[in-house]
């Protein structure tokens, strides 16, 4: 074997080893309870359109895979028999009942959940890496609370696979926008915050529509950090914790300025920390 | 990185004895040996990464949405001129004996659609105004003591920039009506 060969095996093998890390399977536990119990809130409040959709079958525009599969426009009452199965299901993956099945279940009925909310005309962006989260879980198969000190490659590939799609969320928006306006500068001198804020912003911003230069250079600063964001996946220690706080306040911010809270990307972030160290002692001891 | 990659190596010895030691940095390196995974089911997890990544990137160029959960991340994403318009899509609906039409929260609990829904697929509502029934009738379901809406009208606001400012009263146009049956 030349050299070059064995160099290159041995980046092939650093790539699989990145993609797929050694993580605690508690990690996943608490990770699952987190994604689970935040799928019932979804369902309730922030996706909950999906019962009006059914009164307003017209108005469906069947995205690919819901045309694919051909997905029938919701009724209200299917609708209502979808809404309690994604609660029992969730309940069930959260508490690690029967996990592999609870787990597709929730995959299948939330995944249908989303083609009718977001197949009704506008599609959100906020929901990639809640999708894929629920996709994902199910493939670590067991974990539980106590496992704290057992690791597993396929516990370490799904929370990678949430990781690249929280950054991702942001990092081709940028590349939407260069896309969308041809010219980035153009976006970033625009006048999008501007926009934003007077169709859907708060009384209390409204003076900042006075100060259009403070509202661009806050579009170029949302421009470099989310370009940027991809470097999060290697950052560790206080830079990860000092990264997430971060962008946590940047969608507090949206939130309190535009009410746009973007929570199901805000709560997978919670795959980029340490979420065994919340597992109390006396159950991470007990194997 | 690289303590990820020893934890692996180091991992795949016999199991040290010393589990069950505080100090949560060591307890992933004395965790119980874990089961290496085999070369299939590295691949295709490998493997859905690559095929979602690329879908993922074609929904951007192709600036498409329709590969949802891998859709095109749009929203905000389009140049806005200082100097151009900001229009806001409104529904108002004429009652029974009121001289002007009302405007109507543009939501799922007043008529049953939210606004971006409508804006999304605003061409088609425009052409085929009769779409505009639902509307009326979500509204009617969901409001049973107030009388039912004679007309829909759908319309935008437009209001004017001018470096960032705007400027005057906001236009008000009517994109299409529909006499509810």
């Amino acid at each position: 074997m030349s050299n070059s060969t064995t160099a290159e095996v041995k980046a092939g093998n650093r790539v699989i080893a990145w993609f797929t890390p050694q993580l605690p399977l508690a990690r996943v536990a608490v990770f699952r309870v987190i994604v689970y119990i935040f799928v019932i809130i979804d369902v309730l409040t922030i996706s909950a359109d999906v019962i009006p959709h059914g009164w307003t079958p017209e108005l469906y525009q069947p995205l690919w895979l819901a045309r694919f599969l051909h997905i029938p426009p919701v009724s209200v009452l299917g609708a209502q028999i979808l809404l309690a199965a994604i609660i029992v299901f969730s309940l069930l993956a959260a508490a690690g009942i029967l996990q592999r099945i609870s787990g597709w279940a929730v995959a299948i009925t939330f995944g249908l959940w989303m083609f009718y909310t977001q197949g009704y005309g506008y599609v959100a962006h906020d929901h990639m890496a809640l999708v894929i989260a629920v996709v994902v879980l199910p493939t670590v198969g067991i974990a539980r609370f106590r496992d704290v000190g057992a690791t597993s490659a396929k516990a370490g590939w799904a929370l990678r696979v949430v990781q690249i799609s929280v950054v991702l969320t942001y990092f081709y928006s940028v590349v939407m926008k260069w896309i969308a306006s041809g010219n980035i500068t153009h976006w970033a001198n625009g006048a999008v915050i501007i926009w934003a804020l007077m169709r859907r912003g708060a009384e209390w911003s409204k003076p900042f529509l006075e100060m259009p230069g403070l509202l661009i250079a806050g579009q170029w600063a949302t421009l470099v950090f989310e370009f940027l964001s991809p470097i999060v996946l290697f950052f560790k220690g206080k830079w990860l914790y000092g990264a997430v706080i971060f962008f946590m306040l940047f969608h507090l911010m949206t939130y309190i300025a535009l009410g746009i809270h973007f929570l199901p990307t805000v709560i997978c972030w919670a795959a980029f920390l340490p979420l065994e160290k919340l597992v109390p002692k006396r159950f991470a001891a007990t194997r | 990185m690289d303590e990820k990659k020893r934890r692996l190596l180091t991992n795949r010895k016999p199991p040290s004895d010393t589990a069950g030691e505080p100090g949560p940095a060591d307890r992933a390196a004395t965790a119980t040996k874990p089961k290496p995974m085999s070369t299939w089911s590295i691949t295709w997890r490998l493997g859905a990464t690559a095929v979602a990544l690329i879908i993922l990137t074609c929904g951007q160029f192709l600036n498409t949405n329709d590969f949802f959960p891998l859709g095109s991340l749009t929203q905000y994403a389009t140049a806005k001129d200082l100097n151009g318009t900001v229009n806001s899509t409104c529904i108002e609906a004429q009652f029974p004996g009121e001289d002007e039409p009302r405007r109507l929260g543009f939501n799922t609990d007043t008529v049953g659609i939210e606004r971006g829904d409508i804006e999304s697929q605003l061409d088609r509502v425009i052409a085929n105004p009769e779409l505009m029934q639902t509307m009326a009738d979500s509204f009617e379901r969901l409001h049973p003591n107030e009388p039912k809406p004679e007309e829909m009208i759908l319309c935008r606001t437009v209001t004017q920039l001018e470096n960032g400012r705007s400027v005057g009263e906001p236009e008000h146009k009517i994109l299409a009506t529909w006499e509810v049956q």
